[in-house]
Formats: structure tokens, C-alpha cells, sequence
């Protein structure tokens, strides 16, 4: 089927994938990618990355290992209840990062509700490591509970209630059906929660502070080096952009490979 | 069939074991049950939509809980309104409109399913599986996906894996209503077979009334939340309590008060006709049912004396075949029965002799031996 459309689109729908994409079209002409290996292989770009990779990592398996028990509650619910809990948990994800590393602050920082009382047991959060992975989750958590929790309720329980007449406890039939049939949906959700945690930076700087080694991310040393040494910046955006592609093209595999499987019957 | 033991009164229990007892209301659905099937019986049950049909599947499955009563399988206390068995525990398969199969296993795995879950190791449960699969007459598609099957084939393998747990009691809900006309006969006929073989208990909820002579013992007639109708199904089908299972047999149906041995007076008049069970008591309320067939359509009064005559206003006239189903409704009744709506099957050529047209006052004539009489 087509269907024409006026030839004046043509002009706004062409400026505005000039505007998408120029930007990255121009950090990939100004990057010295002879220089590349160099650039990534100086002690602050590797603490940068180490750091990146080993907070992103922990801060999806936290989503995943809470989120996804909270996406299946949710699942469950009425509508309502549902709609009301989804706002709640969709909050974090649309407010202002550096409002979410604040809230933090305010709730585990030194000072904060929860945070005092930490202190007093000699636990310190505020401008750790652990902060770092706390603020990433904090903002990432809520993608993988979207994404996973529209998955299931699309689906419906059919697929667990005939388990349940087969014999199947709700335990058995959480790991050998709902999960199962879910992995498209987890493996995009994990995705998309790890691309957002890479990219943390508002709530990490406010919430973990920019201290190299420990809470010092990728973007945080982007933010630093970007006039003082605009090819090492560079450099690691080249790493974070090819990041982003590589999980856009998992995700994109993932959505069809799931969709082929819910058109059977 | 398996009509030998049944009676047609509400508990056909002569059985030694009662696989399912309800007893049991939920106000949420306006349900209020009660029901008992022997063992190795297939019920099955009808009504209206919105009666309750699916509510008593539930109740037996599991997968609603009672506000009060209680509900019994293989004699086994597994519903009241404090205590509530759960559906895992409950040996109950469940074969639905669509097969639901598990899309991310094979076909052996979900058919083995059931048996992994409750502890059959692998092998085992394959062979049992691929077994099953046999008897559905599914074997080849043993390593293949879910959507590689065709809805006929999805439904085998479904059936299958239901039966695979050897459950104490089947739950079918239409499993025949998504197929096409193609498929639905060999799967009818198979599920006939494997209720038959093993002797299971099942109940069958179903539109169908070929489903219910086909597959089941006895009939459940639910209307309004309640069994309104219990026994083997050719009595409860041609002995009808209600217009719904007057509409599925397509028969006139008219509910009154016997006035003689043989005689009801209903629809406005006094109706004459043949008894099925013993002579009529007087005053007691009478169902009179004739075939469209089996109505002539006059004019004017004819008299003669064994025939039945009602008048009729006509309301629509549509081509069957090759006859014209002629629809009237009664003329109102001075003993305040509710105008019903009657059919005639007529040829063509008498529409034409005597011009009717909608709307035309007749007289719909019925011979005394023609109309059949039941006390209910």
C-alpha cells in the first residue's frame, strides 16, 4: 500500500535527520582515530571505563534482580493499581537527573533520611562507589521495569494458568514459563537499562561526586577532558556511541524475535 | 456412549466414587452450583453466555474461589470458602478455545511438561510424552515449534499434553469452537476416543449440541447461575426444560399447566398431544414441544377436532433450503402466558396459495400426534 504524502514533509523530515545526526557524524570526523589505542589506554581513560563497565554491570543486575519482581507485581495488579504504581516507578525516568542524584542525597546522603542512620551504623554511601551503582540504578531500574512489565501484560496468564492445571507450582512455572517466554523482553530490558546507566551522569555527579578511580564514570571524564583534551573526550564518545549501536541493533533483533513467537498461537 | 447407569435426577450418584461435587456460590458471578458427576462420566454443559458455564470450570479448576459451599474432587475437600486447594495440587487439566502451547519448548517438551514439573525425570517423561503424542496421532512433530503446527495439529498436541498428567478430571471449554469445519470433526471423534479409552471424567463446556451427543454422557443445562437441567443427554435434549435448549434442537416450545392426562393448556389454548412419561397430573406445570415441521398454517379456523390450533400473527418468513421457515407470534394470552414466537416450515407453493404476508393474522394447526407432552 502507499499512501502519498505532501512533498513539503520532504524538506522538515530531511533537516530534522540532518540535525540527528550531523552532531555524530561530526565527532566521528573530528576524532583522531589513528591516536585511538593511545587516547583509551591512559590511566585516567581506563580507570574511567574500568569503572563504567563494572558499575553498569552491577547496576543492571541490581534492575534485573528487583525490577523484575517488581514488573511481574505489577503485572498482576488491576488497572488501577497498576497505573498508579507505573507512574510512581516511571518518575525516575523522567525527571531531571541531577533532581534524581539530589533525591539521593537527600534519602542516603550523610545527612539524609536513610543516610544518618547508615552513618550511624558506620555505613557510608554518599561520593562511594556504591553511590555510583545507586544513582545508575536509580534511573535505569524504572526502563527495565517499563519494558519488561508491558511485555507481560500483553501476554496475559494464559501461558501459567494452563501450567498450573499441568501441576506446575507458581515457583516451577515462574522459571520454566513466565521468564522463559519473557527473555526477549528481559534481554531488551536489561539492554536498554545498561545503555541508560552508562550514560548516568547528572545524578552520579551529584549524588557520587567526580573523584577518579571511584566515582569518576566515562561521561564524568568526558565532561572533564572536553576542552582540556578534546581528543581524549573524543575517544571515549567513540567508545560510548558504539555501545549505544551495538545494544540498538540487540534490542531491534530481540523485539522480532520475540514478536515471531507471540504471532504463534 | 456410557448411558447405561445414569438417572435422570439431579445427583446421578449410583457410582461408587464422585469425582466432582460443587456445592458452591460466588455472588460476584451470581453463581450459585450444584452438581455431581460419577466418575468416568463426561458432562456436558450448556446455557446461555454469561450463565455461569465458565464459572464452573473455574470453581473446579481452581482458579476462583468460593464465597461459600464447598467443591469436592475424587471426594477430596478442595474448595470451601476458608480453605482453598491450589490449582497445582489439583489433577486437573484444563483444554481450552486455543492450545496455548509453551512457544519456547518443543512439542514432546510441552506434552512432557506436566510430568518434568511434578518430578518425572527427562527420559521418562519423553517417552511418556512421545507416547501421548502417538495417540494424538502427532508423533512426527515431536521436535518441532508451536508455530509450525496448524490449529488443528496445535489442538492435538494441547490435548495431549493434558492428558499426558493422567488428571482426575478434564476440563474442556469449547475446545472445538476455534477450529475450522475441516478440523474440528477428527479432533471431535479423537477426543471421544481418549475420554472413552481411560474412562476419564470431564466436563465440556460447549455451543454445540453435536459436541454433546457426541462426546458426553450427561447433559448440565446452566441458566442464570444455576443447573437448571441435569441427566443423560438424549433426555435432557428431548425433554426440554428450557427455550435455550429448545433453540439449539430447534423445536417450538411452549411451558403451561396440565388441564387433562394428555392435554396442557398453554399459548391461550388447550393443547393436545402425546405424553412422553406418564399421564399428566392436573395442574401441574407441563412442557409442550413440536417440530416447525410438523405446523400447518390455515387462514381461518378449520375445526376438526384432534387438531391444535393457535392464533398467530406473522412476523417472518425466510427461505431454508428448500423450504420457508414461517416465524408467528402468539396472540396475546388472557392466562397472561408471555407471547412466543413459533416457527412453520412450509413449501414455497403454499406461501404463494395462500398469499401470507407479515403481519397477516393465521392459525398455526398442529396434529395431537404430532405434539409431544412432559411434566416438568
Amino acid at each position: 500500500m502507499t499512501a502519498p504524502l505532501p512533498r513539503s514533509l520532504w524538506i522538515l523530515g530531511a533537516t530534522a535527520l540532518a540535525f540527528l545526526t550531523v552532531p555524530l557524524v561530526a565527532v566521528g570526523i573530528r576524532v583522531p582515530w589513528q591516536d585511538l589505542p593511545s587516547l583509551l589506554s591512559t590511566a585516567a581513560a581506563l580507570d574511567a571505563l574500568q569503572l563504567s563497565l563494572i558499575t553498569c554491570l552491577a547496576s543492571t543486575a541490581i534492575s534485573f534482580v528487583l525490577g523484575v519482581p517488581l514488573a511481574l507485581l505489577i503485572s498482576r495488579l488491576a488497572t488501577t493499581p497498576a497505573t498508579i504504581l507505573r507512574t510512581m516507578v516511571t518518575l525516575p525516568m523522567v525527571l531531571p537527573p541531577v533532581v534524581a542524584g539530589l533525591a539521593l542525597l537527600m534519602a542516603l546522603g550523610r545527612r539524609g533520611v536513610l543516610g544518618a542512620t547508615f552513618e550511624r551504623w558506620g555505613i557510608e554511601i554518599g561520593f562511594t562507589t556504591a553511590a555510583v551503582v545507586i544513582a545508575q540504578s536509580f534511573v535505569a531500574m524504572p526502563f527495565l521495569v517499563v519494558a519488561v512489565e508491558g511485555a507481560l501484560r500483553s501476554t496475559g496468564v494464559r501461558h501459567e494458568v494452563v501450567a498450573a492445571t499441568l501441576g506446575s507450582s507458581p515457583l516451577s512455572t515462574l522459571f520454566r514459563v513466565t521468564l522463559p517466554r519473557m527473555a526477549p523482553a528481559l534481554a531488551s530490558g536489561a539492554a536498554l537499562c545498561f545503555a541508560r546507566a552508562l550514560g548516568e551522569f547528572g545524578a552520579t555527579l551529584t549524588f557520587a561526586g567526580s573523584l577518579q578511580g571511584v566515582t569518576r564514570t566515562m561521561p564524568l571524564e568526558i565532561y572533564l577532558q572536553r576542552e582540556s583534551d578534546t581528543a581524549s573526550a573524543l575517544a571515549l564518545s567513540v567508545v560510548l556511541i558504539m555501545v549505544a549501536i551495538i545494544i540498538l541493533a540487540a534490542t531491534g533483533w530481540l523485539t522480532r524475535r520475540s514478536d515471531r513467537g507471540r504471532h504463534a498461537h | 456412549m456410557r448411558t447405561d447407569q445414569a438417572s435422570a435426577s439431579m445427583s446421578p450418584a449410583d457410582s461408587p466414587v464422585r469425582a466432582v461435587q460443587i456445592d458452591a456460590r460466588v455472588s460476584s458471578r451470581g453463581v450459585d452450583v450444584q452438581l455431581d458427576v460419577p466418575k468416568g462420566r463426561v458432562v456436558a454443559v450448556m446455557g446461555p453466555n454469561g450463565a455461569g458455564k465458565s464459572t464452573i470450570l473455574a470453581m473446579v479448576s481452581g482458579l476462583l474461589r468460593l464465597d461459600s459451599g464447598e467443591v469436592h474432587l475424587h471426594e477430596r475437600l478442595v474448595s470451601s470458602a476458608e480453605h482453598h486447594v491450589a490449582v497445582h495440587r489439583r489433577r486437573v487439566a484444563l483444554l481450552e478455545q486455543r492450545p496455548t502451547l509453551f512457544e519456547h519448548l518443543s512439542v514432546a517438551d510441552n506434552v512432557a511438561f506436566g510430568l518434568r514439573v511434578t518430578g518425572t525425570g527427562r527420559r521418562a517423561a519423553r517417552t511418556a510424552a512421545l507416547r501421548q503424542l502417538s495417540a494424538v496421532g502427532c508423533a512426527e512433530f515431536a521436535d518441532r515449534r508451536s508455530w509450525e503446527l496448524s490449529g488443528g495439529q496445535a489442538q492435538r498436541v494441547a490435548l495431549a499434553r493434558a492428558l499426558a498428567t493422567d488428571p482426575e478430571v478434564v476440563l474442556l471449554d469449547e475446545p472445538l469452537a476455534a477450529l475450522d469445519v475441516a478440523a474440528a470433526p477428527a479432533i471431535r471423534s479423537l477426543l471421544r476416543t481418549l475420554l472413552d479409552q481411560d474412562d476419564r471424567t470431564a466436563l465440556l463446556v460447549t455451543h454445540d449440541v453435536l459436541d454433546a451427543l457426541v462426546l458426553a454422557d450427561d447433559l448440565a443445562l446452566v441458566e442464570g447461575g444455576r443447573v437448571t437441567v441435569y441427566g443423560p443427554v438424549h433426555d435432557a435434549l428431548t425433554r426440554p426444560g428450557s427455550g435455550f435448549l429448545a433453540d439449539l434442537l430447534d423445536l417450538n416450545l411452549l411451558e403451561g399447566v396440565a388441564v387433562g392426562a394428555s392435554s396442557v393448556r398453554a399459548g391461550g389454548t388447550v393443547i393436545t398431544g402425546v405424553t412422553q412419561t406418564d399421564a399428566l397430573q392436573v395442574g401441574a406445570r407441563a412442557t409442550v414441544i413440536f417440530a416447525p415441521a410438523a405446523v400447518a398454517v390455515h387462514l381461518a379456523a378449520p375445526g376438526g377436532s384432534p387438531r391444535n390450533q393457535l392464533a398467530a400473527t406473522i412476523s417472518a418468513i425466510e427461505s431454508r433450503g428448500g423450504l420457508v421457515r414461517l416465524t408467528a407470534v402468539l396472540a396475546p394470552d388472557p392466562d397472561g402466558t408471555i407471547a412466543r414466537h413459533l416457527s412453520a416450515d412450509l413449501t414455497q407453493s403454499a406461501i404463494v396459495a395462500l398469499d401470507l404476508q407479515i403481519g397477516q393474522q393465521i392459525q398455526l394447526v398442529v396434529k395431537a400426534a404430532q405434539v409431544t407432552l412432559f411434566d416438568r
